[in-house]
């Protein structure tokens, strides 16, 4: 497994390359106009969180574009020639991706944070306030429930994609069918899961962030299914 | 010894299958030719040995187990597709290899490398087609399995690259692999194989022994190409 | 070595080998080629080699001693024989094919005397 995580992160060297660059550019940016002007610079960080945000997206495009493009193109086949199982395959692939995410997603907090203070100190004082009351555990199991959630979104987006290669293709416009079948498929996961569920009151965080890690590998084992199965490659 | 037994494999449906109602057991030790124009079902044949492709009916069993991703330690396979990332090294691929396969030798492709004059210290993607061609035998060659199955191994590179590479199927051969290519150039394959198999539209619909038939049809096997595909 | 394509390999390399060792190409005693570097060098199976020297060896050509090699015979009187062999089959086909195209093997001879001295 490591293996294959290891080559997997490889394959991502360019987009990190590019986002590297465009954030050593935006600390120029930020050190430059620190130096010339004075007080109100939060405008600044606007435009950190901008690119933030940019980069965020990106990664997410990028990660889904290689995904399909390692199960859709024949040239690049070289993983699923291997003796692992799908179930080992897309796991790698989905860890990779839950790896390099986070890993993003620490470096910029750290450096909107680091930068903020450099800003303006002030803000120290403040975001320390702001995290008393309690308002720091809820914070983070904010947190936790939205990274599993964008951790089952990526491998919603990995079954579409499988179940589109081995069912559907022969169909055009791929992405509009991914699409239709994400859809679909969210959609059957809501009637069998939220609906039952919705019952039970007082559900915390803890149970929701469970139920929807244990979806998560249900539709990483049904994907693995399928590649040692159904598909052709 | 029989060790690939493949019965009544089917893929695909209606009028137009890919393979249609195959069976065959290959043998070990000895060398296969896979013959056939385009879309006789070659290399879904080789793929679906292989476990890439999944059989529509039929069986396939590779020393009474069945064909799966599991089946792939005994099975070497080079498709007619690039098998690795382009922007790696050689010798960046080779350890891939190496830690993906237990039976890959690392000792073995130095060598073979050696043989075929490739770099180990390169960019894949400054290689050009036969040196590709040559780099993807090297890596099947460099496990040491029961099968090993070329997917046109000669298709569409120069003249030197198919001789290194002709060169390196002989001397690897034993008495406990067997070898399974598929080609379209008869000519140069034709002294090395020893039992060749025609496909047609997914069917096999000729198996011979290649110097028997040589003895008592006193032809050659593109004759009987020719004679077979009603050219 | 140029190879025919519709007569078994293994008859082909069979009489190039017969012909190297009557020539004295190959000296009696003379150990050959491994089977897989005849194979490299002939770019042929190596099973077909295989097969090769278990012919010569049941005509007595060669005789392969145990984790050795493959050897060829000591004893001339075999080695004559082979030419002799040789000979008689190339006469034989010529004279056939003579006779294919109605010419006497009077007429043969004339013809073969002729050429003899152009030579």
């Amino acid at each position: 497994m490591f293996n294959l995580i290891k080559f997997e992160i490889l394959k991502q060297k360019k987009m990190f390359s590019i986002l590297g660059v465009l954030f050593l550019l935006m600390q120029a940016f930020i050190i430059y106009k620190t130096s010339i002007l004075s007080p109100l610079n939060i405008n600044i960080m606007e435009n950190g969180i901008l690119l933030i945000f940019i980069s965020y997206v990106l990664f997410i495009f990028s990660s889904l574009l290689t995904f399909s493009k390692d199960i859709n193109s024949t040239d690049r086949s070289v993983v699923f020639m291997t003796p692992y199982s799908g179930f080992t395959i897309v796991s790698s692939k989905f860890l990779t991706t839950i790896i390099l995410g986070t890993l993003l997603f620490s470096t910029t907090f750290i450096w909107f944070v680091a930068n903020a203070f450099y800003v303006d100190p002030r803000i120290g004082s403040r975001i320390l306030e702001y995290f008393q009351n309690g308002r720091f555990i809820i914070t983070l199991k904010t947190l936790m429930l939205a990274f599993v959630s964008i951790g089952s979104f990526f491998a919603l987006v990995f079954l579409s994609i499988i179940i589109t290669k081995t069912f559907l293709s022969k169909l055009k416009f791929k992405t509009l069918i991914v699409i239709i079948v994400m859809s679909i498929l969210s959609k059957i996961f809501n009637l069998i899961f939220w609906d039952n569920l919705s019952d039970i009151s007082s559900l915390n965080a803890g149970i929701y962030i469970i139920i929807i890690a244990s979806i998560t590998i249900f539709m990483l084992w049904i994907s693995g299914w399928l590649i040692d199965n159904k598909t052709d490659f | 010894m029989e060790n690939l037994i493949i019965n009544n494999l089917t893929k695909g449906y209606f009028k137009k299958k890919a393979l249609n109602n195959f069976s065959y057991s290959f043998k070990k030790g000895i060398v296969y030719g896979l013959i056939g124009p385009n879309g006789s079902g070659k290399t879904t044949l080789m793929k679906t040995i292989y476990g890439l492709v999944k059989p529509t009916k039929g069986t396939l069993s590779m020393n009474h187990n069945k064909i799966s991703y599991k089946t792939r330690k005994n099975i070497a396979f080079m498709p007619t597709e690039d098998v690795f990332m382009p922007n790696l090294m050689v010798s960046e691929i080779l350890k891939f290899y190496n830690n993906t396969f237990e039976d890959f030798s690392l000792e073995k492709s130095h060598k073979i490398l050696e043989n075929m004059k490739l770099p180990l210290d390169e960019k894949i993607e400054t290689f050009s087609t036969g040196m590709k061609m040559r780099l993807k035998v090297t890596l099947c060659l460099s496990r040491n399995v029961e099968l090993y199955m070329f997917d046109e191994p000669l298709n569409g590179i120069d003249v030197i690259s198919k001789d290194l590479i002709k060169n390196t199927i002989i001397s690897m051969t034993s008495e406990n692999s067997t070898i399974v290519i598929s080609s379209h150039a008869l000519n140069e394959m034709e002294l090395i194989l020893e039992q060749v198999l025609f496909l047609n539209e997914g069917s096999l619909i000729r198996n011979i022994n290649l110097e028997e038939f040589r003895d008592t049809e006193n032809k050659s096997l593109e004759s009987l190409y020719w004679e077979v595909y009603n050219v | 070595m140029e190879f025919k394509k519709n007569i078994p390999i293994y008859l082909q390399i069979m009489d190039k080998l017969k012909q190297d060792i009557s020539l004295k190409t190959l000296k009696p005693g003379e150990k050959l080629m491994s089977t897989r570097e005849l194979a490299v060098e002939l770019k042929v199976n190596p099973n077909t080699v295989s097969r090769v020297y278990k012919e010569l060896e049941l005509e007595n050509i060669v005789f392969t001693k145990r984790g050795m090699g493959t050897f060829v015979v000591e004893d001339e009187t075999i080695l004559e024989n082979i030419k002799k062999k040789m000979a008689n089959d190339i006469t034989v086909k010529f004279i056939c094919d003579m006779r294919d195209l109605n010419i006497s093997t009077d007429e043969a001879i004339k013809m073969l005397r002729e050429i003899e001295e152009e030579k």
